[in-house]
């Protein structure tokens, strides 16, 4: 190779330096790079009518959805309904039911789902004074 | 003839301490071990060789666990090949010991396997018996049941206790699964992705409603690939997945490194095999562990 060994050293340099920068590209954690993964889409609140029934009355009751009291109260009928908007994933909803009776023995108490354009869906859970349950509708 | 009345109450005592003596069992998992313990109380001797915080995939039992297997009436273990030992334990048991292997009696899930050759190109799919049923409440309720009926076989002179105190166990655990049912209602439906280690919650996932992905296979050896990784960060990117878990016994390295590739967060430690340590070393205290660390991190 011809021409001055200063130039030459400067040369080497100045060619590592640039292989510096992929390599530090590559070798470096991607965490702070990464971003976290965007929110998942909450499922839209769409109306349903819930409707309470119960083999004896009065009763009280409490229906929950995620944590949150959807529908509470007392009833001196044995049928009540009402309607709410919740989201309704294709996976379902859990529906946590309870209920109190003044009545001793066992009471039956039936909680049935309406969407528009869909069959009514229905489940019924017994309990001795009171109970406690989680439904799940799809 | 006044000596003849001490003899007989020594005999009768002697007779007595035989009749009463407690029915001996051997346990090689940590929540049957509490189980026997619940249901057979002071009329059972439990020893527990594998305890909780011991990761019983890798436990490999002593000559002194083997002695004490020698002279008990009831040998139980978790079955569907959690204990690589189990050959030789059936090679003792083979006598008067009973030798229970829970898995193969309750309802059992399958769980595709891969086996990685040493050219590094060839793997084959083979499905296994999931070993872990004690996830699934309702499992560990027959799991009393069996365990129940097997002491009254071996004793049949204290069904009543047996049966009572399996009666109290299995309230309990009714208790433990509304709560759970409670706790889980707390997670909508559609982020009930189980993202976790290895492969140990299948009956959870399907007991509670959970999709389940996992990064590893049913055990240690069994590491992922680096196109199983490449997919499951795929599958945690296409879904949303809001969480991952690391399990008490795995080394968690390739977890890690999903987290870094997607940015999901580390929802927690879970303990997946047998039970853990403190508050995770009984089954209630598990399984709580468990139920709390998920629904907090994916509600």
């Amino acid at each position: 190779m011809r021409g001055s060994p200063v130039i030459r050293g400067l040369a080497v340099i100045a060619a590592l330096l640039l292989l510096l920068v992929p390599l530090v590209r590559m070798t470096s954690s991607r965490a702070a790079a990464t971003a976290p993964p965007p929110a998942p889409q909450p499922a839209e609140a769409i109306p349903i009518k819930l409707r309470l029934t119960s083999s004896s009355a009065p009763f009280t009751f409490s229906i929950s959805h995620l944590g949150n009291v959807i529908w509470e109260g007392t009833s001196s009928t044995n049928r009540i309904e009402k309607e709410v908007a919740i989201p309704f994933p294709g996976e379902g909803v859990d529906l946590l039911v309870s209920s109190e009776w003044e009545t001793s023995g066992p009471s039956a108490l039936e909680l049935s789902v309406v969407r528009d354009g869909r069959r009514p869906a229905a489940q019924t859970v017994w309990g001795e004074r009171s109970l406690t349950e989680v439904l799940t509708f799809r | 003839m006044k000596p003849i009345f001490p003899a007989i109450a020594a005999f009768g005592l002697v007779a007595h301490a035989i009749f009463a003596a407690p029915v001996k069992v051997v346990s090689f998992s940590p929540v049957l071990t509490e189980i026997a313990e619940a249901v057979g109380g002071a009329n059972v001797d439990v020893v527990g060789i594998v305890k909780p915080g011991t990761d019983p995939h890798d436990y490999s039992p002593t000559p002194g666990d083997f002695r004490e297997v020698a002279d008990a009436q009831l040998v139980l273990v978790s079955g569907n090949g959690m204990e690589r030992y189990l050959d030789k334990l059936r090679a003792d048991t083979a006598g008067s010991t009973r030798l229970l292997e829970m898995g193969t009696l309750l309802p059992t899930l399958e769980m595709e396997e891969d086996h990685h050759h040493e050219d590094g190109h060839h793997h084959e799919h083979s499905s296994a018996a999931d070993p872990h049923w004690w996830h699934s409440v309702p499992n560990v309720v027959q799991a009393v049941e069996i365990v129940r009926d097997a002491l009254v076989a071996i004793d049949p002179s204290q069904k009543s206790t047996f049966d009572a105190n399996a009666a109290v166990k299995i309230r309990q655990l009714e208790a433990l699964q509304k709560w759970i049912k409670q706790r889980v209602a707390e997670i909508p439906r559609d982020r009930r992705q189980l993202v976790t280690s290895h492969e140990a919650f299948q009956y959870f996932a399907k007991e509670y409603g959970f999709q389940v992905e996992a990064v590893e296979g049913i055990n240690r050896e069994q590491q992922a690939s680096a196109k199983e990784v490449s997919e499951l960060i795929e599958t945690i990117r296409a879904k949303h997945v809001k969480a991952i878990f690391i399990e008490d016994t795995l080394n968690p390295k390739v977890t890690s490194e999903i987290t870094r590739e997607t940015g999901v967060k580390i929802g927690g430690s879970l303990v997946a095999d047998g039970l853990g340590k403190g508050d995770t070393s009984s089954y209630e205290g598990m399984m709580r562990h468990n139920v709390d660390t998920i629904v907090e991190s994916l509600k």
